[in-house]
């Protein structure tokens, strides 16, 4: 076991090393200029060329990049162009922020949308099966921007109930992660619930049945959790999805998150931001697949590691 | 039991985030929603609208520009030019002290400027001031700034925010890092910057003019425009910026908040090729101009925020003549073009942003439609990104018509058709119309070496006259910005150079 997780760790090593190389050239593909983004419209081309060389945007691409390599192995991720600051600091002070929106967003996705799933399957076909389904179908289908603006004029500027934006206490972080969890929980609730259809009609559970089982007990006990090997794979596919999401859920209620920085970072052609932020983002994602690969041996006896 | 680890995982991550405080408006502290993230807070470094605006709360300079667009003293009481023009002496104002206790003096400016000269991270900000030669503290409270050749604009250099004045104190003990620990002389002292999220500044008890009439100013970066306005309507905001003209009349009908509008000296056009074979002739720019009803689209698109232009340079700049206003007369363009042998056979395209100027991309497409009515074939390219928009302004495919927004931010005639229609310029940044008439050239010269304000606004009517008639440009309007506050606070006043300035808010 503790074999296969240090494999599957050093395997991430040459996936990380690929995003480093891909994030570092499509940055650079992008038109638009970074030294001109610093200068400001007014600057001339001769101070614009100056600050290029300063930041030695103006050295032959191989040499910038075994830079940026070897700065990776040192620990160093650059400075940022825009801030002036090591781009280390930028990121490790918005980790927090979006690790907390994800982390409660993906929960609140698989309650609900575990929850949703399995009422949906208990009940096929009755009301509750019904109601799930157009839920789940409305939070796939709902844009999260619009989502996040209907959330900010009900919860905020109607009732009053909870700040429309911002940082820092449990009732900022409620509508960002229902925003991006209700997302997830629609995905989730129809996984699960086709999943556990499939497992309702399997032999050893009409078995458990004919023994005599209550009815909850076989749901809960025998079909859950051979039903819910898949929904640990899309939560854990999903995320990542949900780091891409938080862009838009940080945006909207000004969280001031990792997702953000990078967007920001794309405007203004931050180029040490975008790359460092990037290599980051995969990490999580490399590990989250990691930990959820871990997770289907918990769940399932038949998985075994080598 | 699963479900019960998930439950316990997302209790303690609630619980977590409980640690925190919230900002919200309190009654002695105002809250103003800006829109970018904040790059620094130094003086001498990026030019960025939010940041400056933090800023020009804890700095000061030796002079600033007013509302009115006005230089006026700020640390410095006086100040005297000599014979040749290029001896700046200025007398300082006496007992004034940075936030960290450090006097403010001669030494203190020398040693500023000296930085804004010599340091390399500095290179846009000190490219307002290669003119300089020297700066010298000839005793505590007299400063003598020597240019190397007679620079008529210095003064309105030294109004803008890379001319502010830091703690010599703050600087020394941060160095690179003065940006993320600004002290300054201004009303608002630094308290703390959470990266991302929001300024705190308190009221500087021993301010030196009139304190503001609240206790804190914290200054929140909420990207969303919609997400502006509604932390406006629930009163977590008190100060919001760039209300766009669809929110104005729900924001007017609000009894809690006011809405104004600022005109800016940000003059709007779109620069026309004057290279290209088929623009090279002034009455074919002069039909573009009479095609476009800009009246209307100022009314309609605009919603009001902007009068019609009548010369390149915003009103508010120093130098800004009123000229002429091509008025709507498609008639008139369609007898133009007709003399210049393009009637109904002229093809041009167009480049237009979106999202940067007040409802850029609508503007350029109704400039597109009004075109195309007297027959001419134009095409619009509407670029969304920015970055790889001002990326087109030097390159020799670049459309025909380019859209453009300019400020000076030294509110100087200099800054603001030097580098837009100067012949040196032209085809670098920023003239994308390729301007290049030397009698223009020779006024914009004249009026920089001239230290005599008064000659050097007749030179610049001389080159407004050349460049209106000329037609470089498709000249379209001097862009209006609304601003909306709550009611419960006064004395918040947005600059022509479209900063917002919080130095005299009160509460009601």
């Amino acid at each position: 076991m503790q074999r296969y997780i240090l494999r599957r760790i050093l395997q991430m090593v040459p996936v990380l090393f690929a995003v480093s190389f891909l994030v570092f050239i499509s940055v650079r593909l992008l038109p638009g200029d970074p030294a001109r983004m610093i200068a400001g419209l007014e600057a001339s081309e001769e101070v614009v060329q100056q600050i290029r060389h300063e930041l030695g945007l103006d050295q032959p691409l191989l040499i910038q990049y075994v830079r940026f390599l070897g700065g990776i192995l040192t620990g160093d991720l650059g400075t940022s162009l825009y801030f002036n600051t090591p781009v280390y600091e930028e990121l490790a002070i918005r980790l927090p922020a979006t690790l907390q929106l994800a982390l409660v967003g993906t929960a609140l996705a698989v309650v609900i949308g575990v929850l949703g799933g399995v009422l949906s399957a208990m009940y096929r076909g009755k009301w509750i099966d019904q109601l799930a389904i157009v839920l789940s179908l409305a939070g796939v289908s709902m844009p999260t921007f619009w989502l996040g603006i209907l959330f900010i004029q009900f919860f905020s500027v109607q009732l009053g109930w909870l700040p429309s934006s911002g940082y820092g206490t449990w009732k900022h972080l409620v509508m960002p992660a229902l925003t991006l969890g209700l997302y997830g929980a629609g995905r989730i609730a129809r996984l699960t619930r086709s999943s556990m259809l499939e497992v309702l009609t399997a032999d050893y559970v009409r078995t458990a049945h004919a023994k005599g089982l209550h009815p909850r007990a076989v749901v809960f006990k025998h079909a859950f959790l051979s039903a819910v090997i898949p929904v640990v794979t899309v939560t854990g596919l999903e995320f990542g999805s949900f780091l891409g999401k938080a862009v838009i859920s940080e945006s909207v209620f000004a969280w001031p998150g990792i997702a953000r920085l990078i967007v920001d970072a794309v405007l203004h052609r931050d180029f040490p931001i975008i790359q460092g932020g990037v290599l980051w983002l995969a990490l999580m994602f490399a590990g989250i697949n990691v930990l959820v690969d871990v997770l289907y041996g918990y769940l399932d006896p038949r998985i075994r590691y080598t | 039991m699963r479900r019960g680890v998930v439950l316990t995982v997302l209790a303690t991550m609630l619980a977590l985030a409980v640690a925190g405080t919230g900002a919200a408006a309190q009654d002695d502290t105002v809250v103003v929603a800006l829109s970018s993230t904040l790059t620094t807070l130094e003086t001498q470094d990026t030019t960025d609208t939010d940041s400056a605006a933090v800023r020009f709360s804890i700095y000061e300079g030796l002079v600033t520009i007013n509302q009115h667009g006005e230089t006026v003293p700020e640390l410095a009481e006086s100040w005297d030019v000599s014979e040749d023009g290029r001896t700046y002496t200025f007398y300082l104002r006496k007992g004034i002290k940075f936030h960290d206790g450090t006097p403010f003096n001669a030494e203190a400016v020398k040693v500023n400027f000296d930085r804004l000269m010599t340091t390399q991270r500095n290179t846009s900000a000190g490219a307002y001031f290669t003119m300089l030669e020297s700066v010298e503290a000839v005793d505590e409270y007299t400063v003598v700034f020597r240019t190397k050749e007679p620079f008529g604009p210095f003064i309105r250099h030294l109004g803008i925010h890379a001319a502010q004045i830091m703690s010599p104190a703050a600087i020394e003990k941060w160095g690179d890092e003065v940006g993320q620990h600004p002290v300054g002389t201004g009303p608002w002292k630094f308290v703390e910057w959470v990266r991302g999220d929001h300024v705190t500044l308190e009221r500087n008890e021993d301010y030196w003019r009139e304190k503001p009439g609240a206790k804190r100013l914290i200054y929140r970066i909420v990207p969303e425009p919609s997400t502006r306005v509604a932390m406006l309507e629930t009163g977590e905001a008190d100060v919001i910026l760039r209300v766009t003209p669809e929110e104005v009349e729900r924001l007017s009908n609000n009894p809690n908040i006011r809405v104004f509008k600022t005109q800016t000296a940000r003059s709007m056009f779109f620069s026309i090729h004057t290279q290209r074979p088929h623009l090279a002739d002034p009455r074919v720019r002069q039909a573009l101009n009479y095609a476009v009803d800009k009246e209307a689209i100022v009314k309609s698109i605009l919603g009001g925020a902007g009068v019609v232009a009548d010369s390149p340079l915003g009103s508010g700049v120093f130098g800004y003549t009123p000229i002429k206003t091509y008025e709507y007369n498609p008639q008139k363009a369609r007898q133009l073009l007709t003399e210049a042998g393009y009637a109904n056979r002229l093809s041009i395209t167009i480049a237009a942003p979106r999202g940067r100027y007040v409802q850029d991309w609508l503007v350029a497409q109704a400039v597109q439609a009004q075109l195309q009515a007297i027959g001419i074939k134009a095409q619009l390219n509407i670029v969304g990104d920015f970055a790889s928009y001002i990326q087109q302004i030097t390159s020799p495919d670049r459309a025909d018509l380019m859209f453009l927004g300019w400020a000076p931010s030294t509110l100087d005639g200099e800054g603001g058709l030097y580098q837009i229609l100067h012949g040196d310029r032209a085809n670098q940044f920023a003239n994308s119309s390729a301007f290049d008439n030397d009698e223009f050239d020779r006024y914009v010269d004249l009026a920089r070496t001239s230290t005599d304000q008064e000659q050097r606004l007749e030179y610049y009517q001389k080159a407004q006259e050349i460049a209106v008639e000329e037609a470089p440009m498709l000249f379209m309007y001097y862009q209006a910005v609304y601003t909306a506050v709550r009611d419960r606070i006064e004395g918040v006043y947005v600059l022509p150079s479209e900063q917002l300035i919080m130095r005299e808010v009160r509460l009601k």
